[in-house]
């Protein structure tokens, strides 16, 4: 069978040897740098990720102080990746504005004071809880409430939307429950109220203007929410990402959660100032996007999937996995890399991938039937 | 402001295959579709495409090493 050479390779070539060059030459090269059938890709991509991550650090630094942002880098990253945990400990996102607002940096902060997320508790100073009269009073700063721009008057409304009975006295709200019959339920109300969002994103906690060599300026945050950023006018949807894999799945698709998951493996990788293949990187990237969610190389992912029981019994808690397969009556077929090393057999990579046949015509061999369900 | 996702820098391109492409995807790699990998009805891309059940995407991707890799998902529930 000949295979298609990619346009890069061959447009290369002839941009070195010129447009008559020989191209069988450069089919032949192509053939023979590729990876030959049956090797255990896996393993080295394996061992080519796990031999980098050992020179990882395994704490995460804390710049104390420091205006820039604390994201989590080398081994708990990698970990967080490749466990595809649903929250992330540093939750962050790269916003980059459209042409006409990057360039003026007025206009980049006012973007950036508009995504703050404003809670409530920020402008609550204290609060008190009257048992017997069933109602919570909120102190709130006047000073704070003036300073984001907004006044109690639309707390009030806002709260009212809620269906709650408010009144203003003064500098405070009094909000009466009268289905409140204990004083837990008057401190979930408070716990409510405290965590509204007055204004701003659900999730930006904090937001930084960065600004590039040639005067562009763009926002990193803490906290994400890609949904809501990406849906803002101000927002060039192109460029602006967060490094929560699992939202992105969610929000642009699990080919793209791919392609970030790659994207964010060699940037930790680099930041360390390793080298690894983006080959072994791809290769696990697929592994964990095949099934079309996101799934991590754990025995909840993609290790708990495989068929074979030896196999996942090899990699974390043997017990349950042994007990549960008898109970159920399970077989192995031994068709696996794990199952076979353990039974001390012939392992199905390489030349082991294999087997020989011999067509002797009128016999039925051995051979016959076992080539029926090898790949070619 | 609607997301248009197939804008992101890290978006492939996607195109639903007719049956007679689809075919010929799985004569070639000698599967059927359960071994293919999978994309969900749920995931934005297959919502923006309108694709159905059981439809074969050929992905393009813009690939480090290749230049341009093509890959395929059926569509799954």
């Amino acid at each position: 069978m000949k295979l298609d050479v990619p346009k890069k390779y061959v447009e290369k070539y002839i941009e070195k040897y010129g447009k008559d060059a020989d191209m069988d030459k450069l089919q032949a090269v192509y053939e023979r740098s590729l990876i030959t059938p049956g090797e255990d890709v896996g393993v080295i991509a394996a061992q080519s990720l796990g031999e980098a991550s050992t020179q990882l650090t395994l704490r995460t630094k804390h710049a104390a102080g420091i205006a820039a942002l604390n994201t989590t880098s080398g081994l708990p990253r990698m970990v967080e990746i490749f466990d595809a945990k649903k929250e992330i400990s540093t939750p962050t996102m790269k916003i980059y504005l459209k042409k006409e607002y990057e360039g003026s940096k007025q206009k980049a902060t006012e973007f950036a004071s508009k995504i703050m997320e404003i809670k409530a508790g920020d402008v609550i100073s204290s609060y008190s809880i009257n048992i017997k009269r069933r109602e919570v009073t909120l102190l709130f700063d006047k000073e704070a409430i003036k300073s984001y721009g907004f006044t109690l008057k639309d707390i009030e409304k806002l709260l009212s939307n809620m269906k709650l009975d408010v009144d203003i006295n003064d500098n405070s709200l009094i909000i009466k429950d009268k289905s409140a019959d204990s004083v837990k339920k008057l401190i979930k109300l408070r716990n409510k109220i405290v965590g509204l969002t007055l204004s701003g994103v659900k999730g930006i906690s904090r937001v930084i203007i960065n600004e590039t060599d040639d005067k562009k300026y763009w926002i990193t945050t803490v906290g994400s929410n890609l949904k809501d950023i990406l849906k803002m006018e101000e927002v060039d949807q192109s460029r602006t990402m967060t490094n929560d894999i699992i939202e992105t799945a969610e929000v642009l698709g699990i080919e793209i959660a791919r392609n970030l998951i790659i994207e964010e493996v060699s940037e930790t990788l680099e930041n360390v100032g390793l080298a690894v293949d983006i080959r072994h990187i791809m290769l696990i990237a697929d592994a964990m996007c095949f099934s079309g969610e996101v799934k991590g190389v754990n025995r909840y992912g993609i290790t708990g999937e495989s068929s074979s029981i030896l196999a996942r019994a090899s990699f974390e808690v043997p017990l349950k996995h042994l007990v549960n397969a008898s109970l159920e009556h399970d077989t192995d077929e031994f068709k696996y890399v794990a199952n076979n090393v353990i039974s001390n057999q012939v392992v199905p990579v390489g030349t082991g991938s294999v087997k020989l046949i011999s067509l002797d015509y009128g016999r039925k061999t051995e051979g016959k039937a076992d080539r029926k369900d090898k790949k070619e | 402001m609607d997301i248009d996702i197939f804008n992101n820098r890290l978006s492939p391109k996607y195109k639903i295959l007719d049956p007679n492409e689809a075919d010929k995807i799985l004569l070639r790699f000698k599967c059927s579709r359960s071994n293919l990998p999978k994309i969900k009805t749920t995931d934005p891309a297959v919502i923006a495409l309108k694709a159905n059940e059981g439809d074969i995407l050929e992905i393009t991707r813009a690939s480090k090493s290749a230049g341009e890799a093509i890959y395929y998902r059926v569509v799954i529930r």
